[in-house]
């Protein structure tokens, strides 16, 4: 079976973010893998384990560091491992979506493509779905469970309001996993030593796509500024749950009119 | 005048109100009409609700003799070809898992601009503020000329009544192709009967809850409020509480009224996922947690005291 792995290389979550200039925002600090994309790849890795006939491939559309990320997939169990070159700051999911799949063209069809659901940086969440559309390929996302029996599958999603869907789609398709669909496992030190000798691929997105505009531009970005300062409430526990029943009344009657 | 098309949903027969919110993003502004699309159910039931929030066109998604919400592709599908027809100026939904993926399979088919979970829209000017690094940051985006969708967070946008009259519209759909993915069933919780996403009031618990059962502490409380129940990721790490009910970074991120943190320290990830919320309680035995400086109320106390405590008076 070939399996292919999207994995981008994101921010740490912990980082501090600053904004450059009107139209930048930079984390001068550590980049990841996008934790989403670790369930992705850790799901497709354990299908290889099970078919050891399948291979694994990661791909990550990003700048020249990106390749950290796509060392840390091939330690983690991926094959091969191909990173599409650029030097867009934020590529939205229109450009990503057209770069994976004119990759994915180059070689023969993939059976599976596995991706995270969502990016912690940019957050569009669409980026499965235009991949799937430009493959032709039915596409799930959000995924918190996955069984696969020949080219049937069956996936769990949260559809909200405490209820999970349960979905039947086939082989070739596009799945994009949530936390809980598997537990990512760390790479250890030899495989990380043995994966630093493997080749990274490499192809300049340029190459292989006419860029083309996401549909809007961005006009400004705003830093989020949390301003909240805590009152304490003291006293004994029923003076302290009597102001907080208080407290609460107040501020739902100000909420929602529902 | 603008028309923007708000794809309702619905679950199990009834509107939700982050739908209802949506339709008042629309109806902000003067020179926006909203036409309301409205997929597998019967318009004559709904009609007076949509009405209600300045619905002035209801188009009626319907394929005989089956439901579309089993078959997401052909759902899809289905609206995309109203919108074909209907050309309205932009298309927007709540942003809920459901509208979130609909509305990504029909922008992917039609190749239009989306962007989804913005936390405000102003539809004349075309531009919304979309929250990316979790949080970190807002990007304000316009959208070049021509149709644009968006989605719109629930609970960002307060529901508003301006009556209206509506007209139905049948937009009968026919296919022989269902598409190639089908919802097989759907397993309701009844203990969760609150979307967290779209409470006014969520309780949610840390680490410090120590076990499952121990859960049920705020499920009590929440139950009497209304209130929906989250949990810490190390709450979910440790197997005390479901994914579904994990608010943050790598959970679900919700903008309610009021949140109560019974036990949570107040990491950077879990807060990124609670921000938003209006007002923010803190409950915590530990007087260095990080989440002191993150609230508006702190109680420095034992939750399993204070938690009871506030059930009581709650009755």
């Amino acid at each position: 079976m070939k399996i292919v792995v999207c994995v981008k290389h994101v921010p740490d979550t912990a980082a501090r973010v600053s904004i450059l200039g009107a139209a930048e925002c930079d984390a001068g600090t550590r980049y990841v893998m996008n934790p989403h994309d670790e369930y992705a790849l850790e799901q497709a890795v354990s299908i290889k384990r099970e078919d050891g006939a399948s291979e694994v491939t990661a791909v990550s559309l990003g700048n020249a560091d990106a390749e950290k990320t796509l060392r840390a997939a091939l330690a983690l169990g991926a094959d091969r491992a191909i990173l599409i070159e650029t030097d867009v700051a934020f590529p939205g999911p229109g450009l990503t979506a057209a770069g994976l799949a004119a990759v994915m063209r180059l070689g023969s069809s993939p059976d599976l493509v596995f991706t995270g659901s969502r990016s912690v940086d940019t957050e569009a969440m669409q980026t499965p779905y235009r991949l799937a559309a430009i493959l032709g390929l039915p596409v799930v996302t959000e995924i918190t469970s996955f069984e696969m029996a020949g080219k049937t599958l069956t996936v769990e999603r949260d559809r909200g309001s405490g209820a999970m869907e349960e979905i039947e789609l086939f082989l070739p398709c596009v799945v994009g996993a949530a936390r809980g669909l598997n537990i990512p496992r760390s790479p250890t030190l030899p495989s990380l030593m043995h994966a630093r000798k493997k080749p990274v691929e490499k192809i300049p997105l340029d190459a292989i796509v006419e860029h083309r505009s996401e549909g809007f531009r961005m006009v400004r970005i705003e830093a989020a500024v949390d301003e909240r300062r805590a009152q304490m409430i003291s006293g004994t526990t029923q003076e302290a749950a009597e102001m907080l029943a208080r407290i609460i009344k107040t501020a739902s009657a100000e909420g929602i009119g529902d | 005048m603008l028309t923007i098309a708000i794809i309702i949903e619905t679950d199990q027969g009834e509107i939700k109100p982050s739908s209802c919110e949506a339709i008042t993003a629309a109806r902000t502004h003067d020179s926006c009409s909203v036409t309301a699309f409205l997929v597998d159910e019967d318009p004559a039931k709904h009609r007076r609700l949509l009405e209600a929030y300045g619905t002035t066109t209801i188009v009626s998604i319907r394929k005989p003799g089956s439901r579309l919400d089993e078959r997401p592709e052909d759902a899809a599908a289905a609206v995309a070809e109203a919108v074909k027809r209907f050309k309205p100026d932009g298309l927007a939904a709540a942003g809920t898992r459901r509208g979130n993926d609909l509305l990504s399979r029909i922008a992917a088919m039609l190749d239009i601009p989306l962007v989804l979970d913005c936390t405000h829209v102003d539809f004349a000017a075309r531009r919304v503020h979309k929250s990316r690094f979790s949080g970190k940051t807002t990007a304000v985006l316009e959208f070049d000329p021509g149709l644009f969708a968006c989605s719109i967070r629930p609970k960002t946008v307060q529901a508003r009544l301006s009556r209206a009259n509506a007209e139905i519209v049948a937009f009968p759909y026919r296919s022989s192709d269902p598409g190639r993915i089908k919802v097989k069933g759907v397993q309701r919780n009844p203990d969760a009967p609150v979307e967290l996403t779209e409470a006014s009031i969520i309780l949610s618990g840390g680490k410090a809850m120590g076990s499952a059962e121990n859960f049920m502490i705020l499920n009590t409380c929440a139950r009497k409020i209304g209130a929906a129940v989250g949990a810490s990721r190390a709450a979910v790490d440790a197997g005390f509480a479901p994914h579904s009910m994990q608010v943050g970074q790598t959970g679900k991120t919700v903008s309610p009224s009021v949140y109560i943190a019974c036990g949570i320290s107040g990491s950077i990830q879990h807060f990124a996922g609670m921000k938003t919320s209006r007002t923010i309680i803190a409950v915590n035995i530990d007087p260095e947690a990080p989440i002191f400086s993150k609230c508006d109320y702190g109680v420095l106390g034992d939750l399993f005291e204070i938690v009871p405590a506030l059930t009581e008076l709650l009755t």
